[in-house]
C-alpha cells in the first residue's frame, strides 16, 4: 500500500484540482474560504482561464424577473445548455436597491451594467445612477453619472487591465441633440463623448427602398459612426450594433412588401476581407417560436427590445414575446419557455387594458471580474 | 479467451479477460510492453479498490455489448450505487482510476467528488477533506 493518504496523493497528483474544475462558478468563488491552499488555486489565472474554457464554452447566463400583481420571481435560463430553467438566487441588482429600480442595459464579460431607475418608460425617471456588478459574486459598484442618464449605449472591458469603458447617452429634447458620456474605471473620471442628432438615432434607415444604414458609438474614437449594413431592404427595420469590436449587427423588422405586420430578426455580420455585413440568420419570430406563441404578432412600437451578445450568443430581450437566444457559431435560435404568471396573462388577454407583468432580463456570461 | 493477471499492491493475483483488462489505458501499455507472460503488478492499487474497479468496467463492458437490456436509467442507478462509498475509499478510487488511466471512471469519481462539494457549505468541506486525512495518516 502506497505511503500517505488518499487526500495527500490526490494533491500531489493535481487530482485535486481536476476535481475543482468540474465545480460549477458559484462553487468556485465560495469554496475558496476551504483553507489557504485551495484559495491559492481556486484564483490563480491558470485555474480560471481553464475552468472557464471547461465550464461555460461562450454559453451565457440569463437572469429574468417578473413581477405581477406584486409577486416577484426569478429564474436561470442557460441557452444552448440543454438545462431547464431553473429558480436561482443570483442577484437582481445591487444590495439594498430594490430590484424594481435597476434596468440592465449592457454587458460585457460578466459584468452587467444598467440604470437605477424604473421601467417601463412611463415610470422612468431619469436618474444620475448607475450599477455596474457582476453577479456571479454579487460585487457592485453604483457610480453617479455628471448628468442625468437616458440610456446605456456601450461597454467593454480590457481583460488584461480589468479596466471598462461605459457610454451613457442623453438627449436633449428640444435642440434634437443626443451626445455621449464616456465613463473610465482606470481613471475614474467621466468625458464628453462624440453627439448625433436625436433623429439618426431613433430613425436608422427607415426607408423601404434605400439602403440600410445604422449609427453606432465607438469607444476608442470617442465618436458615432455610421454604416451601410445593408443593401437589401427587407422592409421596416429598426437596428443596433451590438458590440463595434466583433461587427455583430442585429436588426429586427416588422412588416414586408404586401404590408403584413410580423417581427423578424436578422443577425447580420462584417466580413471585413468583402467589406460587406453577411446575414447569418434571417428569421420570423413565429417560427423561432414554433407553436408556443399564442398571439398575433405584436406591433413593435413602443415595445422595448434589448440585444446583449455574451460568449458566442446573442440575448434577445423584450416586453412580450419570450426571451430569445441565437448562437453565432451554431447559426440556430433558442427560445426560453414562458413562466406560469405570462402564461395566466395571455389566458385573460384583454387587449389594450391587461397589465403585462413586469419582466426584465440582464444577461452575462460567468467571469470573476470585478466592477 | 486471453487472460491477464493483474496483482494488487498487497499481492493478490486478479485474473480477467484480456478485453476487459485493456479497458485501462495503463495495463494495456503495460502488456504491449512487457507481453502477457508474467503478472501485471500494481503497486498503487489496493485489492479492495482493484476488485471495485474491474466491477465497474466489466458491468460498463457487458452494458454496451449487442443484446444488452440495461437502459441508461439502470446504467445510472449502477454508477449511483457504485460511488455510494465513503470519502477515503472515494479518493482512493479517483487516484486508482487516474493510475489505470480508465477515463469513465476518473469522470465519474471527480464529477462524485465536485457534486459532494458543491453542496456543502466551506467549512464542511474542509471537514470532509481533513477527515479523509485523519483517517489514513
Amino acid at each position: 500500500m502506497a505511503i500517505g493518504s488518499a487526500f495527500d496523493r490526490l494533491r500531489e497528483q493535481e487530482l485535486l484540482v481536476d476535481v475543482l474544475l468540474r465545480l460549477d462558478f458559484r462553487s468556485v468563488a465560495r469554496m475558496r474560504v476551504v483553507c489557504c491552499s485551495w484559495y491559492r488555486i481556486l484564483s490563480s489565472r491558470s485555474f480560471l482561464d481553464r475552468h472557464g474554457k471547461q465550464q461555460h464554452h461562450g454559453i451565457p447566463w440569463v437572469v429574468r424577473t417578473i413581477l405581477s400583481r406584486g409577486a416577484q420571481s426569478a429564474v436561470l435560463w442557460r441557452p444552448f445548455s440543454g438545462r431547464p430553467l431553473e429558480p436561482t438566487s443570483l442577484p437582481l441588482g445591487p444590495p439594498g436597491v430594490p430590484s424594481t429600480m435597476f434596468a440592465s442595459h449592457v454587458t460585457a464579460n460578466g459584468l452587467v451594467c444598467g440604470t437605477l431607475a424604473g421601467w417601463p418608460e412611463t415610470k422612468w425617471p431619469r436618474s444620475r445612477s448607475l450599477a455596474v456588478g457582476n453577479p456571479l459574486t454579487n460585487s457592485w459598484k453604483v457610480l453617479q453619472c455628471p448628468e442625468k442618464v437616458f440610456l446605456i449605449e456601450a461597454m467593454d472591458v480590457d481583460l488584461e487591465t480589468g479596466i471598462y469603458r461605459i457610454a451613457v447617452l442623453n438627449i436633449i429634447d428640444e435642440e434634437d441633440v443626443a451626445y455621449i458620456l464616456q465613463y473610465n474605471s482606470g481613471s475614474g473620471s467621466w468625458a464628453l463623448g462624440g453627439s448625433t442628432t436625436a433623429g439618426d438615432l431613433y430613425n436608422p434607415g427607415y426607408n423601404q427602398n434605400e439602403a440600410k444604414e445604422d449609427g453606432f458609438y465607438d469607444l476608442d474614437t470617442m465618436s458615432w459612426k455610421r454604416e451601410v449594413v445593408s443593401e437589401d431592404p427587407f422592409g421596416y427595420w429598426d437596428g443596433s450594433i451590438l458590440e463595434a469590436g466583433r461587427r455583430i449587427l442585429l436588426v429586427h423588422r416588422e412588416g414586408d412588401k404586401d404590408g403584413i405586420r410580423r417581427a423578424a430578426l436578422s443577425v447580420l455580420e462584417k466580413d471585413e476581407e468583402l467589406g460587406k455585413w453577411l446575414t447569418l440568420s434571417h428569421t420570423l419570430i413565429r417560427e423561432i417560436l414554433g407553436g408556443e406563441w399564442p398571439l398575433d404578432d405584436i406591433d413593435i412600437h413602443g415595445e422595448q427590445w434589448m440585444a446583449h451578445l455574451a460568449g458566442d450568443v446573442i440575448v434577445v430581450s423584450s416586453r412580450m414575446y419570450p426571451l430569445l437566444a441565437f448562437h453565432l457559431v451554431e447559426k440556430k435560435w433558442e427560445y426560453c419557455g414562458h413562466s406560469d404568471e405570462e402564461l395566466v396573462f395571455f389566458a385573460s388577454l384583454n387587449y389594450g387594458r391587461s397589465e403585462f407583468p413586469d419582466i426584465r432580463a440582464y444577461t452575462f456570461a460567468p467571469s470573476f471580474a470585478r466592477p | 479467451m486471453v487472460k491477464v493477471t493483474l496483482k494488487s499492491a498487497e499481492g493478490d493475483v486478479f485474473e480477467v479477460d484480456e478485453e476487459l483488462a485493456l479497458e485501462s489505458l495503463m495495463v494495456k501499455n503495460m502488456i504491449e510492453d512487457v507481453g502477457l507472460d508474467s503478472a501485471i503488478s500494481l503497486p498503487n492499487v489496493s485489492s479492495t479498490i482493484l476488485a471495485k474497479v474491474i466491477e465497474y468496467i466489466k458491468f460498463h463492458m457487458d452494458a454496451q455489448k449487442d443484446g444488452s437490456k440495461k437502459t441508461s436509467e439502470e446504467i445510472k442507478a449502477f454508477d449511483d450505487d457504485f460511488v455510494n462509498v465513503g470519502i477515503p475509499t472515494l479518493f482512493e478510487m479517483v487516484l486508482a482510476s487516474n493510475y489505470l488511466n480508465v477515463k469513465s471512471l476518473l469522470s465519474l469519481t471527480c464529477n462524485t467528488v465536485a457534486n459532494m462539494i458543491k453542496t456543502k457549505p466551506p467549512a464542511e468541506v474542509k471537514e470532509m477533506f481533513t477527515s479523509a486525512k485523519q483517517a489514513k495518516a
